[in-house]
Order: C-alpha cells, then structure tokens, then sequence
C-alpha cells in the first residue's frame, strides 16, 4: 500500500474528511471506469461508483492496510457491480444494453471528429460485446485489460482462485470471439440475400 | 493440444510461447479451421480490449461523493463505540431501578419516592415475569395437544425471509440526488 494511502486513511479514521476527499480524487477515475464498464450505463456507473465510495468510508474501520486501497476499494465495486447486473436480470425493469449510449467522452470532438467516431464506435462495440458475458466474466475481463492486474490479483479482488480467473477470461475471450464471428457473418448473409432477391 | 488449449492461447495472447509451442500451436490450428477462424477472433478481441482507454470520472464527480457523505454515513469506526454506548446506557437503565428496587426491600433507611418507584417497578417486573411464566405454560399445553403446531415458527420466519429477499430484490436502488444528468451525445 502506498504510504500516502495508508497516511489518508489513517486521518480519516480519525475523523479527517479533507483526507477521504484526497482518496475520492486519487481513486474517481479508476472506479469511475470500472462501473462503466461493468453497467454499461453512465448514470448508472456514476450511481454505483458514487455508492463504492460511501461504502468505502463506512467500512474503512474493517479496512487491513497491509492491502492495497485501491485493490480493496476496486473489490468493493466490482462487488457492487455484479450484485447491480444480478438485480437487473431479475428485474422487469431491466435496460437492453445493446441500446445504451457510448460514453460522451469519447464521442467529445476532442481528438478532431474522424478520429472521434472511429473511438466511439469501437467503444461501443467493446461495450456490446462486455454486455453480453455474464457479471464474473465481465467483472474478470475489465480488470484485466483495464488495470494491467495479474489472474492472482484479480483473483484477490473477485475472491476466487487463480485458476477460476483463468478459466472466466478464456472462456470470455471465446465468447466474445463468437459474437464477433456472427456479427461479421450477418452482413455478408443479407448481401447474399439482397443479391438473390 | 485441447487440454493445454487455454494455457497456449494465454500465452500466444502474450507473446510468450516457445518456438516448439508455438510451432505446435499452429499446427493445432492448422488441422482445426473452425479454431483457427476463432483464434483469429480472439487475437482481434484481445486488441479491442487493450486499445480502449479508461473513461475518466466526470466533472464535479468527487465533489458529489463528498456531498453525499456529508448527509449519508458517518466512519464504521464510530459506530461500535456507539452501539456501546447505548448498550450500555440501556442496561444502566434496566439495572439501577432493580437494584433500588431490591434494596428498598432490605434496607429501612432507603426511603422515598425514588425507593418506592423503584419497589413497584420490581413488583411489576415480578407481575410480567407471572404473565409469561402462564403463557409459557398455555403454549406448552397447546404443543403437547398439537405437536404440529411446533412448526409454525419456523414456516413464519421462512415466510418473513421470503419476504424481505423478494422486496429487496425487486426494490430498484435508491435514486442519486447529486447525479449529473447526462446527454448522451451520439457521433455522426
């Protein structure tokens, strides 16, 4: 754990709330991240990450800081996430993912608007094909491509082995292989039939 | 080949197979078309994955996570200090009359009305304690006549925990009041 971590949240455990804000800053951006990517839903994303954090703070007495806070705190929300996905399949009231908007930053005109579709088309077909794997595997695959984290690192977030790790990001990769397969397959099938008719 | 399957493809995913493995691996490919067109899938899975960036957290983001703290949750830590203090404060409280109470039985020089209400409090407590003891017994007499009837508590809290997991399940997440509203703007 960094030591300035371990300084932050020591003074908010003592009741320093400048210090969880320092915490809040350093950390927005990759549990930001992780609930887009597992939801789907920018609203919704900033719903849960907003939730990680109060979560963080209630519990931060039962905090081990010979762990890394930000490994802990990517716990709590991948956690979150999944129960959030779970819910939602047992809702009636669940969005289609396939319709969700693609994130606006990436459909800014920052980086000039050629450029800009191109991202955010690729942006939106990694979401599709991210909304299509089921919670544990989505939940593997965004920490592992997102966070540059080792099975065994996700292993310790997701509380699960090594070897299950391994097992959900073949099996995603493969899943995901798929869907692109059948979705390069269907253009050609209509042109065929556009031709014959 | 298949059994090693996932560990070659990991590895071929990171450059880091051995020029038998990955002669081998080509080999499995090149006898299995369907694996090899979804290989190929994998590899541009594996590229898309790695060539997205991260979406940073929008404007004010932090901003919002402290304004709700400020209305939500106070540190874990202070709560168990709490839950001891009323602990405590509710068994000072239950303790202090009996204790008044069992004293003014004994000992003359406790006068008062303080040692009288807490004489009756006694008395009461000895009034309930009667009432359950005959309640005990009624429930008993019931039990031994209907045995079957020992198995409504159980099916009472089955149907209570029921309950409550279908109303926390059903029951949307509580609304952000802080949320920033965003327009999804679409390219093109």
């Amino acid at each position: 754990m960094k030591s300035q971590d371990r300084l932050w949240v020591k003074q908010t455990l003592s009741g320093n709330r400048e210090a969880f804000a320092h915490l809040v800053n350093e950390y927005q951006n990759a549990v930001y991240n992780l609930c887009v990517r597992m939801l789907g839903d920018t609203v919704e994303a900033e719903d849960a990450a907003q939730e990680t954090f109060l979560r963080a703070y209630a519990h931060l007495g039962s905090y081990d800081s010979n762990r890394s806070f930000k490994t802990w705190l990517l716990s709590i929300a991948s956690n979150h996430c999944i129960d959030r996905l779970r819910k939602r399949r047992l809702s009636t009231l669940s969005l289609e993912a396939e319709n969700l908007p693609p994130h606006p930053a990436l459909t800014s005109s920052d980086p000039g608007p050629e450029a800009s579709i191109m991202a955010s088309e690729r942006t939106e077909l990694v979401q599709k094909l991210l909304s299509k794997l089921p919670p544990d595997y989505r939940a593997a695959v965004v920490l592992y491509y997102w966070y540059d984290y080792s099975q065994s690192e996700i292993a310790e977030v997701l509380g699960t082995t090594e070897s299950a790790v391994k097992s959900r990001l073949f099996r995603a990769r493969r899943m995901m292989a798929e869907m692109l397969k059948q979705r390069d397959k269907k253009p050609v099938r209509l042109a065929m039939e556009g031709s014959n008719g | 080949m298949a059994e090693n399957l996932r560990e070659q493809m990991d590895k071929a995913l990171e450059g880091a197979l051995t020029p038998e493995q990955q002669a081998e691996f080509e080999d499995y490919l090149a006898r299995n078309p369907n694996e090899a067109t979804l290989w190929a899938k994998v590899v541009e899975v594996d590229r898309l994955l790695k060539d997205e960036p991260l979406i940073p957290a929008p404007q004010g983001f932090a901003e919002r996570v402290m304004l709700r703290l400020d209305e939500d949750t106070a540190p874990e830590q202070l709560a168990p200090d709490r839950k001891i203090a009323i602990g405590l404060s509710l068994t000072a409280a239950t303790l202090i009359p009996i204790m008044i109470g069992l004293l003014s039985f004994s000992v003359e020089s406790i006068q008062g009305s303080l040692a009288e209400s807490a004489h009756q409090t006694v008395l009461w407590l000895m009034r309930v304690l009667g009432l359950l003891e005959s309640v005990a017994m009624t429930i008993s007499g019931l039990l031994t006549r209907y045995p079957a009837l020992s198995l409504l508590p159980i099916f009472t809290l089955l149907l209570t925990a029921a309950w409550f997991w279908l109303v926390r399940t059903l029951t949307p997440g509580k609304p952000d009041r802080h949320a920033r509203v965003i327009i999804p703007v679409r390219a093109g």
